[in-house]
């Protein structure tokens, strides 16, 4: 949680602080959008192909009678009339053209584009281009013309992409107008509350920040909306058309459609084609033929309010007054939702996302238009500085998350490489990571947390800046381990700074602040990261995180100025991640702490290799490892797949947040210990159901996601119900009386590394496996928690200590 | 007459009326036994060579391809002469000048001249030929016993099923040698699943045919009969035993096998009869159509459903022009190397051609399943006018007070 800091005598400065908050709401604002329009320019152009599949479905039924008799393509007569019609009901498309087996254009329809040039004169004038003007690109549709015998050529229909990007355009354009509006009222609003309610001003910004991204989705979903409604419109009329062309056939021979039977078969046949068309009737004057819902023939025909309708009149060659022929076929509205779903989904992660880092920046915001009070904004302003800093240096990570396994996996996969592979190059992560820790004190109390942070920034960029550069397996092994490395140092150094900051009476807040702030990285870094792989290669989202890095460097650089607090000693602080002696008592190391005293600790000992050792392997081996891998062999995309990891980080911060709160209420730590790694075998088992292939043939795909679901955020708060527990537990431990808690839990901390690189080493060798990993996971987990229920009983004291 | 001319008289009546008899001979294989029909004479030419049994078809246009040589020559093996050859020749052609494949087409008519067959067959493994057309049922056994180990490929047209005629095992899988078949029937399983689309609950089937049209007996009474009975259908012969009393036999036995059919299926929706393809049947519809009373007359041969007052509600059958096209997409696929002739499913004429008489339907009140007038590529409108040829509508008046 972050920290309040006291503004009784600060002179809150209105404008530059909404100067800022405008900025980041408008950036915010303007991501949304980003997103929304790039969701817009993923979907939106697969609605229009599929209705120009289905105008093409007419145009090449057309032709069939010419290819069933043997006609030549290049002979068949009437393609200009047959076209015309809808090339010009159709503004977005350009040319329909039929190629022969040899790929020649035989037949062709074109329409010539008025494209506007610039005279050297500078006025404009039109000018007319025939197709293959360069400044176009298209969309092409083709369909294969096929006789009894063998493909006689293809049918292929063009489509402008500018018409679809003007569309898009023009929604945005009226979104952006609207939204706007939105933030300038919502400015104003946050403005006068901040007049009027000066020490509520965090809470009013949170307020703003929230409302104000909120306001602006909500029109961004409602013009979506418009949008697919009229693709999906367009799209129900050209399937209508398309069967409709079938019915019409017996009709233009002079045969009436009630002398054939299985008409029914036919629109049954057709919806298992196009699975989006929730009905199909054929309806004379007001009476129902024939329906793919049986019950409806022979009632009177009724108009569906949940589905679009379109309908086609067929058309009696003779009228001879008999009643006209209607065919209707139906859509859903839902599947209108059902496109957007994506969209909502990615913003509501975008959302959190958001969320997450207002808090951070703003908190930098408040401390730092504050009037200066001495000493106090200072150091609170350096504090919020360093949680950016920090934030950012663990939010360059969580960007590459959701694609790095699977594209490793692509990389080495070309070099004849199995996961296998892949699993060492994440422990080489995992390794730097731990094997830093040792010199990082070191290098920390020689040069300082300032440096020791940029110095471990700058790593971690370099490690990001080889990614998209290096592809042999040795090179991208270093690098991670660099990126390990630099991640190991950034982190001392954080903790340093901040303990150098602190009052002893803030230390164990103020670095609580580091898991918040790695929690808020991670989540954001997976959201960013995931929706970003949607647009942009791989290698461009390592380069994205290391320009990141690089502006973080820059900032750490410029504006980071950590000095002690005057009520502390400036005694360095060793490389110990973990809380200090005053967390638990203000409790001095007693004695240089030795391995065989640590080693004689069975409370220290089965807690390290039956809770922190497993948890943390099945933190990096599988969530960061494993279950990237099997969602994208489950084809869950990269948005998908940064989502669930961004519900297994939430799941995290908020047990986190709470589980000092557990502790109490369960009476103690082991206890706490005990349902948190329950809870996490049995999040593995729901995982193991969501992927094994039993489960997911057959099931709808909302049960899937449900269990994924479930399973990744009850993953995250059964290890958020670990993480603090397992040291507060060893930090109760006998050898931490003796010997001292900073040595024991930097040993306990040193330890749980083990399982960091053993995770994917792990993983990697069960990968195969699919669901099977996670539920032998699950099991092996329930295992060692029982082991450790049974040993843990017989211990004496420490290991009940409380929060 | 002096006595000394007169061995020489002898001698010389002898040697003339040796030379008349060949040269009759001669002339009597040399006859027209093939035709070249009118569709294919815009880019076509038959020629005669001088040699007995053996004409040439060549190319009017020039040929297409880039280099100067010669155009390749394919040999077509005519075991005699039949309008049915003639017909597939035609698309032959006109399928080969479609894709602007001027290839030389040299015909050997064969009969009662195996020695023919075989010098040409001989001049093909020279390297003569690119490749031989067999045609007909006959030819493709002649080259199935004499030539299957030969290296030329071999493409069979207007021959009757391969697997029913014993010349290959499957459908599928090819014949692994250089013989690719086709087949002018279709498989009676695929005929049969075509009948229950029209007849969903059929429960009887009466086959008409002549005893001794052996060939329509082996290829497609036998077959059906078997697959029939296997899916529980009763299958009623109407078989005409002496073709020069085909009337009145049909006219007793059509109208038997109604009775039986009758007593079995009173609302007459589960039977149908079957006319096959047999000359002494086709000539007397009439009788066949009358007597049926009621129930559909269905046909193998598509030139049986004709609009008028004896033509069969619907058929069910391969023409030769598809199964003559069907072969020369076979010989082109192997002509250019994208096939191998021992590689090639049995070619299959899939949908088969499907003509459907809409005035008999209406009579009978029979509503015609749509997906067979999807797939038909004749078809007749209420008043027996041809509305659809080839998959192509034609103009269309209205209709009739």
């Amino acid at each position: 949680m972050a920290s309040r800091q006291p503004v009784t005598e600060e002179r809150v400065r209105v404008r530059p602080m909404m100067a800022l908050f405008g900025l980041f709401l408008t950036m915010s604002a303007a991501l949304v959008l980003g997103v929304g329009m790039a969701e817009a320019y993923r979907t939106y152009p697969l609605i229009q192909l599929d209705r120009l599949n289905a105008q093409g479905a007419v145009v090449a039924r057309s032709l069939q009678p010419y290819i069933h008799a043997g006609v030549p393509l290049d002979q068949v007569s009437g393609f200009e009339p047959l076209t015309r019609p809808l090339m010009s009901s159709s503004r977005d498309l350009k040319s329909v053209e039929v190629f022969d087996a040899s790929e020649k254009a035989v037949l062709a329809t074109r329409k010539r584009n008025p494209i506007e040039a610039r005279r050297e004169d500078g006025a404009w004038v039109h000018r007319s281009d025939e197709l293959g003007d360069t400044f176009d690109a298209v969309y092409e549709v083709s369909l294969p013309l096929s006789s009894r015998f063998e493909t006689v050529g293809q049918l292929k229909l063009v489509m402008s992409q500018a018409f679809v990007r003007q569309k898009i355009a023009g929604t945005f354009l009226r979104v952006a107008e609207a939204s706007g509006g939105l933030l300038v009222f919502c400015l104003g609003a946050v403005a006068l509350a901040l007049r009027l309610r000066p020490k509520k001003s965090r809470w009013i910004l949170s307020l703003g920040f929230s409302l104000g991204v909120m306001a602006v989705s909500g029109v961004l979903i409602t013009e979506m909306v418009q949008l697919y409604s009229q693709g999906i419109v367009a799209k129900t009329a050209a399937l209508a058309a398309s069967l409709g062309q079938r019915l019409q056939a017996p009709m233009d021979l002079g045969l009436e459609l009630t002398d054939f039977d299985g008409l029914d078969t036919t629109f049954r046949g057709y919806r298992e084609l196009n699975p989006e068309i929730s009905g199909i009737s054929l309806v004379r004057g007001e009476t129902v033929l024939i329906h793919t819902n049986a019950a409806k023939v022979g009632t009177v025909a009724e108009h569906d309010d949940a589905a679009f309708e379109q309908s086609w009149d067929l058309e009696n060659p003779w009228q001879d007054g008999s009643e006209a022929l209607t065919l209707t076929i139906a859509v859903p509205k839902r599947m209108v939702y059902a496109s957007l779903w994506g969209a909502c989904k990615n913003l509501l992660a975008l959302f959190i996302a958001l969320i997450l880092v207002s808090r951070l920046l703003l908190g930098l915001l408040m401390v730092s238009t504050a009037g200066a009070q001495e000493g106090q904004p200072t150091t609170a302003a350096e504090i919020q500085k360093i949680q950016v800093v920090h934030t950012v240096t663990v939010l360059m990570e969580g960007l590459c998350l959701p694609v790095m396994a699977t594209w490793l996996a692509e990389v080495l996969g070309r070099q004849g490489m199995g996961p296998g592979a892949v699993s060492w190059i994440f422990t080489a992560f995992f390794a730097g990571y731990a094997f830093i820790l040792i010199p990082a004190g070191h290098i920390a109390r020689r040069w300082g947390a300032k440096t020791t942070l940029l110095i471990g920034v700058g790593c971690a960029v370099v490690g990001w800046v080889g990614l998209s550069l290096a592809s042999d397996y040795y090179s991208l092994m270093l690098l991670r381990a660099l990126a390990g490395a630099g991640q190991g140092l950034s982190l001392i150094g954080v903790q340093t700074a901040l303990l150098n900051l602190s009052d002893p009476e803030q230390k164990t807040k103020n670095l609580s602040l580091m898991v918040l702030g790695y929690q808020t990285g991670m989540i954001s870094g997976t959201v960013f990261g995931s929706l970003l792989a949607l647009y942009v290669s791989v290698e461009m989202v390592f380069d994205v995180a290391a320009l990141l890095g690089l502006l973080n460097l820059w900032l750490g650089k410029r504006s980071l100025r950590v000095t002690s607090s005057s009520s502390q000693s400036a005694d360095p602080v060793s490389a110990d991640p973990a809380p200090t002696d005053s967390v638990v008592g203000g409790q001095p190391a007693r004695r240089k702490a030795s391995w065989q005293d640590m080693l004689k600790d069975r409370g220290l000992i089965s807690t390290a290799l039956l809770i922190g050792i497993p948890t943390k392997a099945v933190i990096s081996g599988l969530v960061f490892f494993g279950l990237p891998l099997t969602l994208s062999r489950l084809e869950f995309s990269a948005d998908e797949i940064g989502q669930i990891l961004m519900l297994y980080s939430v799941g995290v911060l908020l047990s986190n947040l709470s589980a000092g709160r557990v502790v109490t209420i369960l009476g103690g730590t082991r206890r706490a210990l005990l349902v948190g790694m329950g809870l996490a075998a049995c999040s593995l088992l729901v995982l193991a159901a969501g992927s094994s292939g039993s489960t997911v043939a057959g099931s709808p795909p909302m049960l899937r996601a449900l269990l994924w679901v479930c399973g990744a955020w009850g993953l995250g708060v059964g290890h958020g119900w670990i993480h603090a527990p397992a040291l507060s537990h060893v930090a109760g431990s006998p050898s931490a009386h003796r010997l001292g808690v900073a040595e024991v839990s930097s040993v306990f901390r040193f330890l749980e590394r083990v399982g960091s690189m053993a995770g994917p080493i792990l993983a990697g060798l069960w990968v195969g496996l699919g669901g099977m990993l996670f539920g032998v996971s699950a099991l092996l987990v329930l295992m060692l928690a029982a082991i450790f229920a049974v040993l843990s009983r017989a211990q004496v004291g420490a290991v009940e200590a409380g929060p | 007459m002096n006595s000394s001319r007169l061995p020489k008289l002898i001698v010389g009546l002898f040697l003339l009326s040796t030379a008349a008899f060949v040269g009759t001979t001669y002339q009597a294989q040399d006859g027209p036994w093939v035709r070249q029909l009118e569709e294919s004479r815009k880019d076509w030419l038959l020629v005669r060579r001088g040699v007995p049994g053996v004409r040439e078809v060549l190319p009017l246009a020039e040929s297409t391809r880039s280099d100067a040589s010669e155009p390749e020559r394919i040999l077509i093996l005519f075991p005699k002469a039949s309008p049915a050859y003639d017909t597939a020749l035609a698309r032959i052609l006109r399928s080969f000048g479609a894709r602007k494949r001027w290839s030389t087409f040299v015909l050997v008519y064969y009969r009662n001249a195996d020695g023919r067959m075989h010098r040409y067959l001989r001049k093909a493994e020279r390297g003569e030929f690119a490749l031989i057309f067999a045609m007909g049922s006959t030819a493709a056994r002649d080259l199935h016993d004499h030539y299957r180990t030969g290296r030329v490929p071999v493409v069979t047209v207007c021959a009757k099923d391969p697997v029913l005629l014993g010349l290959v095992d499957d459908y599928e899988g090819g014949s692994k040698t250089h013989i690719a078949y086709t087949s002018l029937n279709v498989p009676v399983a695929g005929q049969l699943s075509y009948l229950r689309r029209l007849r969903p609950d059929l429960r009887q089937i009466a086959i008409v045919y002549s005893k001794r049209n052996s060939s329509a007996v082996r290829s497609q009474v036998e077959p059906l009969r078997k697959v029939a009975e296997a899916a529980g259908i009763a299958v009623l012969d109407v078989a005409v035993q002496d073709p020069s009393a085909a009337r009145s036999e049909l006219e007793l036995k059509v109208a038997t096998a109604t009775g039986v059919m009758g007593s079995k299926d009173p609302e007459g929706d589960q039977s149908v009869f079957w006319i096959t393809g047999s000359t002494a049947v086709f000539a007397h519809m009439d009788v066949v159509l009358q007597k049926a009373e009621g129930f559909p007359v269905l046909a193998v041969t598509p030139s049986l459903v004709n609009g008028g007052p004896s033509s069969a509600l619907l058929s069910i059958g391969v023409s030769f022009e598809s199964n003559a096209e069907l072969a020369s997409v076979y010989a082109l696929k192997i002509l250019t190397g994208r096939a191998r002739a021992g590689d090639l499913d049995v070619g299959l004429v899939m949908p088969p051609d499907i003509a459907i008489d809409m005035s008999k339907a209406k009579a009978l009140g029979l509503a015609v399943p749509f997906s067979l007038f999807e797939a038909a590529s004749v078809i007749y409108d209420y008043d027996g006018r041809l509305v659809r040829q080839n998959g192509r509508a034609l103009p269309v008046k209205p209709p009739s007070e």
